[in-house]
């Protein structure tokens, strides 16, 4: 079962066979919470999404088409489901983010322990930062920065143009950068 | 190429996603403007902070027998079955909030005002409870009817 590719998986899951389901979750279910936990950063929401798009993977094997690639095709229910997740506070964070915060800290220094609790506290403050973005921003920034996706890869699973892509992309690199706080 | 078209350009640059063409003439326009040259490495800087920052998310081990629940409840009825289980749910909420809105309104409405009030107080009680205010405050002159409609009831 595990030497099977994605789409025989597929064709399997289609009639039922949870094995199958099992085998592509051990292949995919690192990308699916890896996503899903940067969109919302917390585990908990980060647990239900990537939950909900194996129940949704099970139901919709039927529907799969298998001209299309099957990790653009988890992506693009990833994405889905995290656009219409709502996060249980429901508020957008307002994080105002400092100069200092996008320095690169000195390679010699790395190991400092100062400079270990300086990077923790950074790396909350830039994650806090990118969970402050619109929401399809955000997104391409995941996809795009963390996932190594292409524009073109992004565009399929956003619904919408390479262009676009790039817009979305200027555009929460700006909306960081207003973060600044001088 | 102008500054602010070029600057627009500087994250497909660095993802290498610009067409040649495009790359060809925001390198032609770095190489004449220090300024967005300037600007290229600290977007560049940025970048890289933000990856540095990243701590990539573990998938927690627990997460598959989770996965089994999830899928044990929702086959316990097909899609079409839960839908129509929701749908009817939500049609009976909807309708005991409707059918009690308009039985309040019938009994408020069908009922004279002193009967529906059996312990409200006479006249003669609320042009004492009147008399009691300030006169002055309420005027005389408006008598007491006047005087009735600053009574709260």
């Amino acid at each position: 079962m595990e030497r099977l590719d994605d789409k025989t998986l597929m064709k399997n899951l289609a009639t039922g066979d949870r094995q199958a389901l099992r085998v592509l979750y051990e292949r995919h279910a690192e990308f699916v919470y890896r996503v899903a936990y940067r969109f919302v950063g917390n585990e908990e929401d980060a647990r239900d999404i990537t939950q909900s798009v194996f129940v949704t993977i099970m139901q919709s094997a039927g529907r799969y088409k298998p001209e299309a690639k099957l990790t653009t095709w988890i992506y693009r229910v990833v994405v889905n489901r995290c656009l219409n997740h709502r996060a249980k506070a429901g508020r957008r964070l307002r994080v105002r983010l400092g100069e200092r915060d996008f320095e690169a800290i000195p390679a010699a220094d790395e190991n400092r322990p100062d400079r270990i609790a300086e990077r923790a506290e950074r790396a909350a403050i830039l994650q806090a930062a990118i969970r402050a973005l619109p929401e399809r921003q955000r997104m391409a920034l995941i996809l795009s920065r963390f996932e190594g996706q292409s524009y073109e890869e992004i565009a399929s699973v956003l619904g919408c143009t390479k262009k676009s892509v790039e817009s979305l992309l200027v555009r929460a690199k700006k909306t960081l950068a207003k973060s600044f706080s001088k | 190429m102008r500054c602010h078209r070029a600057r627009r350009t500087f994250s497909a640059y660095l993802d290498g996603e610009l067409e040649p063409r495009r790359r060809e003439s925001l390198e032609w326009h770095l190489a004449g403007c220090e300024a967005c040259a300037a600007e290229l490495t600290k977007t560049r800087a940025q970048w890289e902070a933000l990856a540095e920052a990243d701590q990539t998310p573990v998938l927690p081990t627990d997460l598959w027998p989770q996965v089994l629940a999830a899928l044990s409840e929702t086959e316990r009825l097909p899609w079409h079955r839960r839908y129509r289980t929701r749908m009817l749910q939500a049609a009976c909420v909807s309708a005991c909030i409707a059918l009690g809105f308009v039985g309040g309104a019938l009994v408020s409405w069908g009922q004279p005002a002193a009967e529906a009030t059996p312990n409200a107080p006479s006249m003669g009680e609320r042009l004492m409870v009147a008399e009691a205010f300030d006169t002055a405050a309420f005027g005389l002159n408006e008598g007491k009817e006047g005087l009735l409609r600053c009574v709260p009831k």
